[in-house]
């Protein structure tokens, strides 16, 4: 089975550091909540360094499992034909003009998210 | 296909601190189903707390509250700053002058009715793969150990109470919740959630009645 490659954008342009990024799925290290309505998403850091990435996402209120759930389901898709690029949430409202958005909008349930790279 | 481990703590859960003396910080929270103490570290896991006082005579408090009487409940406004500080499972309140609003004084022999409810650190989830082992930590009481979400050189570490001597139950059913045909995706391990316990059907009629989570740093 291919790699999923797992996309996460945050609300405006894709055009400074932490706007948007990508993990391979097997650099997932799970999820934690962090209050009623946030949760936040650990993967293996990109630069080795001491400290993982992670992805806090403003959710639904009490609606982790959801979330959790509808991760892993996206996380573990198999499609055909496609390029395994698997949208988690894409949440940039300032896309250029002679592009649409990328396949999918991602998990409705998140409606805010803030990217941590070390 | 990868198998994520779901866990959600066992809230609500409800804890009363019986003032000992004229203290701002109530007692450590300890309940049974976080497996004694559990590491409150903030607001965000305080659903309510209600205040009974021991006598009448009490004038230090907010002026949003009006004195109930005594061995009346008086709930707290948590939103409006009632709660000073939450650290190591010890609520600090405000007293009336730190919050003249909100705050309240406490005296000797006053009760407080600590309700906790989802917040941090109260639900998470793991890849399988990044099960590091499972320990037998007391006759009843199953250790799991998973790969640091933070990656700060320790392990995060689960602990799960159940029935005497049910440790060897407990890691065949990890093992055929993780490696069974029975799962893809996500599986809920254990749910505490809502005042009903939902385990895994791997893991049932194993008296399972208590969650404690400690990951590795906290946020």
């Amino acid at each position: 089975m291919a790699e999923n490659y797992l996309f996460f954008a945050i609300a405006g342009d894709n055009d400074t550091d932490k706007d948007a990024i990508m993990f391979p799925r097997s650099k997932f290290l799970g999820a934690v909540s962090t209050a009623v309505t946030t949760l936040e998403f650990f993967f293996n850091d990109r630069a080795n360094a001491a400290a993982n990435d992670d992805i806090s996402c403003t959710i639904t209120s009490g609606l982790h499992s959801t979330v959790c759930d509808k991760f892993a389901s996206l996380a573990n898709g198999n499609r055909n034909n496609t390029n395994n690029f698997t949208v988690i949430k894409d949440l940039n409202d300032d896309l250029p003009s002679n592009e649409g958005a990328i396949s999918a909008t991602g998990i409705s349930d998140i409606s805010a998210m803030t990217i941590t790279t070390s | 296909m990868e198998t994520y481990l779901y866990f959600r703590k066992f809230r609500p859960a409800t804890f009363l601190s019986t003032q000992g003396s004229a203290t701002q910080a109530l007692n450590t929270i300890t309940v049974a189903t976080l497996c004694g103490t559990d590491d409150i570290d903030s607001a965000t896991e305080i659903a309510s707390l209600v205040v009974t006082p021991a006598d009448a005579a009490n004038s230090a408090i907010g002026s949003a509250y009006t004195h109930p009487g005594a061995d009346l409940p008086l709930t707290l406004s948590i939103a409006n700053g009632a709660i000073k500080s939450c650290t190591n499972s010890i609520i600090t309140l405000n007293n009336s002058t730190e919050d003249s609003d909100s705050g309240y004084t406490l005296e000797s022999g006053d009760t407080v009715l600590v309700t906790l409810q989802q917040g941090l650190e109260t639900s998470f989830m793991y890849p399988a793969s990044s099960l590091i082992g499972m320990e037998a930590t007391a006759t009843g009481q199953t250790t799991l150990r998973f790969k640091s979400l933070k990656n700060g050189g320790s392990d995060d570490v689960i602990i799960i109470e159940h029935d005497d001597a049910k440790y060897e139950n407990i890691v065949n059913g990890m093992n055929a919740i993780i490696n069974g045909k029975n799962h893809s995706g996500v599986v809920t391990v254990i749910d505490g959630s809502g005042g009903n316990t939902v385990v895994s059907k791997e893991l049932g009629g194993l008296g399972i009645d208590g969650l404690n989570y400690a990951p590795e740093a906290s946020y």
